[in-house]
């Protein structure tokens, strides 16, 4: 097993055929994890007992016959989805050493299906970011060109994956955050619906607009591990209690007759050359699968960064008050009084953008502010989902490009919130609107690095965005490259 | 819109965070031109429109009112800073 590219479906098949037990392909990424984490920063914490413990019941599982897909597929976790007795630090020094006494539904599902879980990734603090550059556990580096960026807040999630660390891992999206890293990193990531997937468990950062989901190696896997993830869950109540599809029988319902919107507003200014073409070569697959693309308008587009980054910093500065050095997690040494013990261990506990973020937050929910920020944000919030609504009046799904370019440098747009926060200028709107979106590689520029796109759906219509999606990788084979990672191991 | 620093340090101060003069300097410069994008809204016609505050138009869902949760103290209490005999330790609040 030295193949970096390895997918669930095929570790799948070999497990079963018995080609390869679930021990021997758990060492082999520890291994991996081994020479390669290092370099790539990729994990936050290993742990390699329970990995092994899970490969060994995954082959008893195996042998009676009782598998499921995920049976003896090594993943990784987010560092933000509770794993009980593990540590769990959402990239913060606030929750250094945390370890949380339950599990996030995702993870118990991924357990139950028989998932081996080889630690948890890392990522920007609090998912807050778009480089995995504000990370108390360091940078993440980008497995295609160590000095840029992989991408955030899933960062360590998609490097890992991008690397070959694991065959496949989970991630959250508040605003592009499995989306982006997927674009970034050159595999196929998805956001569902809000609400397909339940947030127990998932560490909060702006709850009306928090989503996790797969990050694979291709739709057909994304399917798979979606399938096990997905459905109601008592404990979030804004879980919809719906019945879930059967993701992977419907990958191969072909595309034809399927209409495509392509807005015009996301193929404007701001979008890289090689972004474009690589998507205009994309076009003519789905055309000649016989897909039609239909040029529509998403005209509030343009309003969707100051709407997030009012909305979002709003919910988190309220989310993260809990955080007050009394219950869990950080507190400051010596303490004057209460209050003292309060401010200064968030001071001392969360890093510059999660302070930035709580302050703006707070500015636009204070008296006097409210409604001049908070309730037009609400109001431009409802225009931008309107956009879509109207769209799917006449087409089945939307595409756009994932990000207006690849890759960009380590430190680039670390002290520049602004220009980082243009980085999400596609993804935002999908999270504001509840939709499924997801993103898929597409080709290279010409520093190599990957290039993404992203398929927007109606609401629920995750099998639907799938589906164009396998059928576009049956046609090409952006999505089975691999980073050459020889001269670093 | 320009933020003045007195107003971050007010704010600053609502969220419960300690700042230094240094990071005063440097959050209200980047407040302000964070706020000059927020301006864009301006140009938003959103006059009599329905405010939207969740992605999915749901009732919240209600249950029976039973305990589902089993006494976990010395779990709870393992991830805190300072606890003792049962609870949960903060400094002297009243004198």
């Amino acid at each position: 097993m030295e193949r970096a590219n390895l997918t669930i479906k095929e570790a799948s098949d070999q497990l079963k055929e018995r080609k390869i037990s679930a021990v021997e392909l758990t060492r082999a990424y520890l291994g991996r994890i081994n020479a390669l984490n290092e370099k790539i920063n990729a994990y936050v914490t290993v742990d390699e007992q329970s990995a092994l413990k899970a490969a060994e019941a995954a082959d008893a599982r195996i042998a009676k016959g009782e598998a499921t897909p995920m049976t003896g597929i090594p993943i990784a976790h987010k560092d933000l989805f509770c794993t009980e007795g593990v540590q769990t630090t959402c990239g913060s020094r606030m929750l250094k050493g945390f370890k949380p006494p339950y599990d996030a539904t995702v993870t118990t599902r991924l357990k139950e299906s028989g998932a081996v879980i080889l630690g948890k990734t890392n990522m920007d603090e609090f998912a807050m970011g778009s480089s995995t550059e504000t990370s108390y556990y360091g940078v993440t580096r980008n497995p295609w060109d160590l000095e840029r960026i992989p991408g955030g807040s899933s960062g360590g999630s998609a490097a890992a994956v991008a690397a070959g660390l694991c065959v496949a891992a989970t991630g959250t999206d508040t605003g592009g955050s499995i989306r982006q890293p997927a674009a970034v990193t050159g595999i196929t990531g998805l956001k569902p619906t809000y609400g397909r997937v339940s947030r127990y468990g998932m560490i909060a950062f702006a709850s009306s607009l928090d989503q996790g989901g797969p990050m694979c190696r291709t739709a057909e896997d994304t399917a798979i591990m979606l399938q096990s993830i997905a459905g109601h869950d008592a404990k979030d109540s804004t879980s919809l209690n719906i019945e879930t599809p059967d993701f992977s029988a419907l990958l191969n319902k072909g595309i034809k007759g399927l209409k495509i919107g392509v807005p015009t507003e996301c193929f404007g200014e701001g979008l890289e050359d090689d972004v474009r073409s690589a998507i205009d070569e994309a076009k003519k697959v789905f055309a000649d699968a016989g897909a039609e693309l239909v040029t529509i308008s998403l005209p509030y587009t343009g309003v969707a960064i100051p709407t997030y980054y009012i909305i979002a910093p709003a919910e988190a500065s309220s989310n993260l008050a809990r955080y007050d050095g009394v219950k869990f997690g950080y507190r400051c040494e010596n303490p004057n009084d209460l209050q003292d013990l309060y401010s200064r261990s968030r001071a001392e506990g969360f890093g510059s953008e999660v302070k930035r973020r709580i302050m703006l937050g707070t500015y636009v929910l204070s008296s006097g502010y409210y409604d001049a920020y908070y309730r037009r944000a609400q109001k431009a919030r409802r225009l931008i989902a309107n956009d879509f609504t109207k769209a799917f009046e006449s087409v089945d799904a939307v595409l756009t490009p994932t990000t207006p370019g690849t890759a960009f440098k380590l430190g680039e747009k670390k002290d520049d919130p602004v220009q980082m926060y243009l980085s999400d200028i596609y993804t935002i709107n999908v999270n504001l609107a509840g939709l499924p979106g997801m993103s898929l590689p597409c080709g290279f520029d010409g520093n190599n690095l990957p290039i993404g796109m992203q398929l927007i759906g109606k609401p629920l219509d995750e099998a639907g965005i799938l589906r164009i999606a396998h059928t576009y990788q049956k046609e090409t084979d952006w999505h089975s490259k691999a980073p050459d990672l020889s001269g670093i191991a | 819109m320009a933020i003045e620093s007195e107003v971050v340090k007010h704010v600053a101060t609502l969220a419960r965070l300690n700042i230094t003069s240094e990071e005063l300097t440097t959050y209200t410069e980047q407040l302000s031109n964070i706020l000059g994008i927020m301006d864009q809204l301006d140009q938003v016609p959103t006059d009599g429109v329905e405010p939207m505050s969740h992605a999915v138009d749901v009732q919240i869902p209600e249950r029976d009112d039973v305990v589902t949760n089993t006494n976990n103290q010395s779990a709870m209490l393992a991830n805190a800073p300072d606890s003792e005999e049962g609870h949960f330790r903060v400094p002297k609040i009243i004198e």
